[in-house]
């Protein structure tokens, strides 16, 4: 597995920036809409914000837990194991992206 | 004033230990440095081994772990560092014997660097001129002298010590891109751009902290992240 340097930080550096102005802008949204649930969240005036977070935070995850692998586990383990986490990371994404399409067509 | 030592020889102990020293108030004079006592130690135990050559801090071969942080013995005063004083090798490297660290791995990052201006075919009719703000911006850099303090204190180094460069080599490749002489700036930005000859720094910053010299490893490499992006 290639593991890349310059990609990943620029990857990291924006999905933080973003997910640092969505974050404030949901707790500003709750506090002056009514927000009750995270389906309200992919409401239509909602949903591209929110896909987008949710894509930048799945990013951001992969980007900040494949370097704690890097530094903490054993080298011999470690593609194996990042490989593990990118199919795990897929797989919530695809389950988020599924619990969403059920939202939408209720 | 006690003096709390790491002691380990290969070829004849099975573990390293620490051994405890005194050193008499009469031998300690004002403005003594860690070097001195440690020379002082020497005479009452020949077998304590650690490095030293210019004892002015030009060389940079007596780095060690002093109460935890790394430091050059030679330019130490031993005013700074209490009345009981841990001694330890610098941290990361494999000890030989000692004080004394193997820093093989240390220099095969600073080659990896190619620490060395590649510049337009010589000529010796033509010099290579740099403007004064040119020159400038080499300043911070070129005083490194490879003691090892900073990457022997960065927790990166110690968790891939194979792999990643470490801020002594780091700062090296920094002053070699940043100067106007060189002509491989994008080569070298290249060769650094991977998971983890530069980007394994998380910006510690204890490479800054430690550096005897007062530079900042941790601003060269920063910068030299932010030339990596940049770079097409």
């Amino acid at each position: 597995m290639r593991l890349t340097g310059k990609r990943a930080f620029v990857w990291q550096q924006v999905s933080a920036a973003y997910l640092a102005l969505y974050t404030p802008y949901l707790v500003w949204l709750s506090l002056t809409q009514s927000i009750g649930s995270l389906a309200d969240l992919f409401s239509p005036s909602l949903l591209v914000p929110s896909l987008i977070a949710l894509i930048l935070l799945l990013i951001h995850a992969w980007v900040g837990l494949r370097d704690v692998m890097i530094d903490y586990l054993p080298r011999p383990h470690l593609s194996g194991l990042l490989r593990g986490l990118l199919v795990l990371l897929i797989l919530i994404g695809l389950n988020l992206a599924w619990l969403l399409t059920q939202g939408l067509t209720l | 004033m006690e003096f709390i030592i790491y002691r380990f020889n290969p070829e004849t102990d099975k573990a390293p230990y620490n051994q405890t020293y005194q050193l008499d108030k009469t031998q300690i004079k004002p403005g003594m440095m860690l070097l001195d006592a440690l020379k002082h130690l020497k005479q009452q135990d020949p077998s304590l081994s650690f490095r030293s050559s210019c004892q002015e801090g030009v060389c940079g071969s007596d780095g060690v772990n002093a109460n935890g942080q790394n430091k050059l013995a030679c330019i130490t005063p031993l005013s700074e560092l209490g009345n009981k004083i841990s001694l330890r090798p610098l941290p990361g490297l494999p000890v030989i014997r000692d004080l004394v660290v193997d820093m093989t791995q240390f220099y095969e990052h600073y080659e990896r660097v190619a620490p060395y201006l590649q510049a337009d075919e010589f000529n010796a009719d033509v010099e290579h001129l740099q403007t004064p703000m040119e020159r400038a911006k080499l300043d911070g850099h070129y005083e490194c002298i490879l003691c090892g303090c900073c990457t022997t204190s960065c927790p990166s180094f110690w968790w891939n010590p194979d792999k990643f460069a470490g801020p002594a080599a780091l700062l090296a490749a920094h002053r070699f891109v940043v100067d106007s002489r060189d002509i491989q700036p994008k080569q070298r930005l290249k060769q650094l751009d991977d998971a983890y000859t530069t980007f394994r720094c998380r910006n510690i910053q204890n490479c800054t902290a430690s550096c005897p010299k007062g530079l900042d490893p941790s601003a060269a490499i920063s910068d030299l992240k932010h030339r990596i992006i940049n770079d097409d």
